[in-house]
């Protein structure tokens, strides 16, 4: 995160020295940056306008939402969702445009804190994938996504994930890394990703496939999706590690919970 | 295919209760989560099945519990129809104790050693009886090893009376086969029902096939006829030898032609009685004597045993109203000489051989054992005498009276014992009227088998029975009836073979051996194999 600053600054400082290409001008709301505002114009006409440039100059985090159907495992899409907002919320007050994608390519840029409101709308208006089970997002689609992102300005790059198929990423992350582009994963974290709580007579339902399965859970089953569920989350930290990039996982708060005060790159600090 | 209690194929309606406890129980949850992959790696490493209805794994074990119930209801093979029991008729007859001529075993050998197989070979649901056919029928039946012990003790004697034809005959029924082991000799012939194993083969064989004694108890001439068989290929002479219970061994030989018989007739005098052996001691072929006459084929038939009874030296009592007539004494004096007794004058009757009595009175019938005459001795209240008519007439075929002349005999006054029931025997013993005048018993015999009293119904001195030739031989006869039985010579019972038992170098033709008809078998049970089944069936299971 420390790293996502310093390119954050990096871009604003960008976004002031350099003119960038102008676009136009579009009319000033009530708390956007003022730095932005045409002053020229001002003079001229005694209205504030805001300077408009080209978006591809002026994006500082690109914010991909997984919002396929395993994202609904848990009310993991909840966590992740909270976690997109607090990410591009973040991004949006400190003036940084915004390029938040979701679904295999649809998305849209935004800028500036007064940008805030409509990008939590969109958050809020996300529902995850309503396609088929079978239409998941595989590997060729994660690599298609990272394509079309690579035709625009990437900034920093968050990923909001399951990963539950790690092998999937490996493709995508390694043309990320290819282009230069800086990444970090980040998975909201559920208890049952460590824990598993199914017990007894289960059908487990896999929300993308659609397959059903029903398991007889007792303790050495437990034991044994334990060893698995580490060793998955092993191989997630490999296929990150693997080109340089991090993984962080977010520790979903319960329902309601608004402790968390603040957020760094080593987690959530919450309040006493 | 059978079953013995079908009524419990009703069990098989369970299957579908089957059907419905083999269907996965159902989900208490369902839970949506992105690592069913993990989940399903967990369970496979762990090797454990899915939790699901497998038509295959339903399918084996509705076969299982298919397999349980018909081995439930008790399946089985029927059996197969034949003889349940089987009943043997080995031939003991003194015939089967032959050696062949080429030497070896006997016929009762073979014979033997042909049950003791079928012992072993018949299956042990037969029920298996031997009849050893000799002189009459012993049945032997029990389990095989108390069946084994008793063929193996016993031997073949006596006479082959039993009818072997009649007895399978008999014997044979739909389950019941008969198998009979002879040698197909003797007075009857193989049965001609039934199978048949026929033993032994020709041999050289004499015998004695008849005997014949004429005893003069109680006077000690003994005469004693034997007839021999020569059965063998030549003429011989053969030397028979009388010893035991006469006075000395007498020897006497005969020449008999081959397949002829001879006659031999003894004199001789008893001795003190008891066991006379009648035996073929030797033969002699062309003056060639043969070492013993037991080398012929059978030995049985050598021999013959008499049974002489002793002399009676018995203590003749004589006891009288008054003086015994002179009579009496001189009736007595003579029989005690004649027996080898003496007389004894007084009333002291308990150790009395003979008891001969005159006049007088008894309370009541003599009693069981008493041998006795008496002679106008009234018995009861019947004292009274009564003028006797002049026809008199007599038994002439019964022993005491045969053959003496009586027509002189004259009674002036006797004892009326008419209807009497006084002298009605105990038991199933004699009553005889020896003498009688119009249906008036004037002597009567009273006795059972072993004993005998004679009673007559007048005195001597009323009568001139005493003055006739035939007194003396009356009161001896009287005095030998007294002894009934004890008094005559027998031939021990089985000693005179079969005059047929003993040719053996001529064997009539016999039919064919026949093989007993197929046993019966046992249905064939299946529940085992059933049940087997069902655990081989479920062990299949467990790897599906």
């Amino acid at each position: 995160m420390r790293g996502g600053h310093r390119e954050t600054t990096r871009s604003r400082r960008r976004i002031r020295s350099e003119s960038g290409t102008f676009s136009g001008h579009r009319a000033y709301s009530e708390g956007e940056d003022i730095r932005n505002l045409d002053w020229n114009v001002y003079a001229r006409t005694d209205e504030l306008f805001l300077k408009v440039l080209e978006d591809e100059d002026r994006i500082g985090l690109t914010l991909v939402m997984d919002h396929s159907r395993s994202m609904l495992a848990d009310d993991r899409w909840t966590a992740a969702a909270r976690l997109a907002a607090i990410l591009g919320g973040l991004a949006l007050v400190q003036n940084h445009g915004l390029h938040f994608v979701w679904g295999t390519g649809q998305g849209s840029i935004l800028q500036g804190a007064a940008a805030l409101g409509r990008f939590l709308e969109q958050l809020e208006s996300l529902t995850p994938d309503a396609r088929g089970p079978s239409e998941d997002l595989d590997e060729s689609d994660a690599t298609s996504v990272v394509r079309e992102l690579l035709e625009h300005p990437v900034g920093c790059l968050a990923w909001v994930s399951d990963f539950a198929q790690p092998n999937r990423w490996q493709v995508a992350l390694a043309m990320l890394r290819k282009h230069g582009c800086r990444c970090r994963g980040w998975l909201p974290s559920l208890p049952t990703d460590r824990i598993p709580l199914a017990d007894g007579f289960t059908r487990l339902e896999d929300p993308e496939t659609g397959e059903q399965e029903i398991l007889q859970v007792d303790a050495g089953l437990q034991r044994a999706m334990m060893a698995e569920l580490e060793l998955l989350a092993k191989q997630q930290d490999a296929v990150f590690g693997t080109v340089g990039y991090g993984l962080s996982r977010f520790p979903v708060p319960e329902t309601g919970d608004y402790r968390i005060a603040s957020w760094s790159g080593d987690g959530a600090v919450y309040n006493s | 295919m059978e079953f013995v209690q079908p009524d419990r194929l009703a069990y098989l309606l369970l299957l579908p209760l089957l059907y419905f406890l083999s269907l996965p129980p159902r989900p208490k949850r369902t839970m949506v989560t992105a690592h069913l992959a993990q989940w399903l790696e967990a369970r496979r490493k762990l090797a454990r099945r899915p939790v699901r209805f497998r038509w295959l794994r339903f399918v084996l074990l509705a076969a299982a519990f298919l397999a349980v119930v018909l081995a439930h209801a008790t399946p089985r093979l029927p059996g197969r129809d034949g003889a349940t029991d089987l009943v043997i008729l080995l031939d003991s007859s003194a015939s089967m104790s032959a050696r062949a001529m080429s030497g070896g075993s006997t016929a009762f050998d073979s014979g033997r050693a042909l049950v003791l197989g079928l012992l072993e070979s018949t299956p042990e649901h037969v029920d298996l009886r031997i009849g050893l056919c000799g002189n009459e029928v012993r049945v032997l039946r029990g389990r095989r090893s108390e069946l084994r012990r008793a063929i193996l003790e016993i031997a073949p004697s006596g006479l082959g009376t039993v009818d072997l034809e009649k007895m399978a005959h008999e014997l044979r029924t739909e389950t019941t086969a008969v198998l009979t082991v002879t040698d197909g000799l003797g007075p009857t012939r193989a049965p001609s029902v039934g199978a048949l194993q026929i033993v032994g083969g020709a041999a050289r064989n004499a015998a004695i096939t008849a005997c014949g004694i004429r005893d003069s108890w109680p006077l000690p001439e003994i005469s004693v006829k034997v007839r021999i068989a020569n059965h063998t290929e030549a003429d011989r002479s053969f030397v028979v030898e009388l010893r035991g219970g006469i006075a000395t061994v007498v020897e006497e030989s005969v020449d008999v032609a081959a397949g002829r018989n001879g006659d031999l007739e003894f004199a001789v005098r008893r001795g003190v009685g008891g066991r006379l052996v009648v035996r073929i001691v030797r033969s002699a072929r062309g003056g060639e004597e043969s070492a013993s006459p037991h080398q012929d084929a059978v030995a049985l038939d050598d021999s013959v045993v008499i049974e002489l009874p002793p002399p009676p030296r018995p203590e003749i009592v004589v006891r009288a109203e008054g003086e015994p007539t002179p009579a009496l004494r001189a009736a007595a004096r003579a029989l005690a000489i004649e027996c080898g007794g003496k007389v004894v004058l007084g009333d002291t009757t308990d150790r009395a051989g003979f008891l001969l009595m005159e006049g007088g009175a008894l309370a009541a019938m003599p009693s069981v054992g008493v041998r006795m005459l008496s002679f106008g001795t009234a018995f009861g209240d019947r004292t009274s005498r009564t003028p006797q008519s002049l026809t008199i007439d007599w038994d002439r075929t019964h022993a005491v009276t045969a053959g003496l002349d009586l027509s002189e005999l004259e009674v002036e006054l006797a004892l009326d014992w008419t209807g009497d029931k006084t002298f009605a025997p105990p038991g199933d013993g004699l009553w005889h009227v020896l003498i009688g005048s119009e249906k008036r018993p004037l002597a009567v015999l009273l006795g059972a088998a072993d004993w005998a009293s004679v009673h007559v119904a007048f005195d001597l001195k009323d009568s001139n029975m005493f003055k006739l030739a035939a007194f003396p031989q009356f009161v001896r006869r009287c005095f030998a009836a007294s002894y009934g039985r004890k008094a005559q010579p027998v031939v021990a019972p089985g000693s005179v073979l079969d005059p047929a038992e003993s040719i053996l170098a001529e064997q009539a033709p016999v039919p064919a051996d026949r093989s007993l008809r197929p046993f019966s078998e046992d249905p064939t049970g299946l529940s085992v194999a059933f049940l087997i089944l069902g655990l081989i069936l479920l062990a299949i299971r467990v790897y599906v």
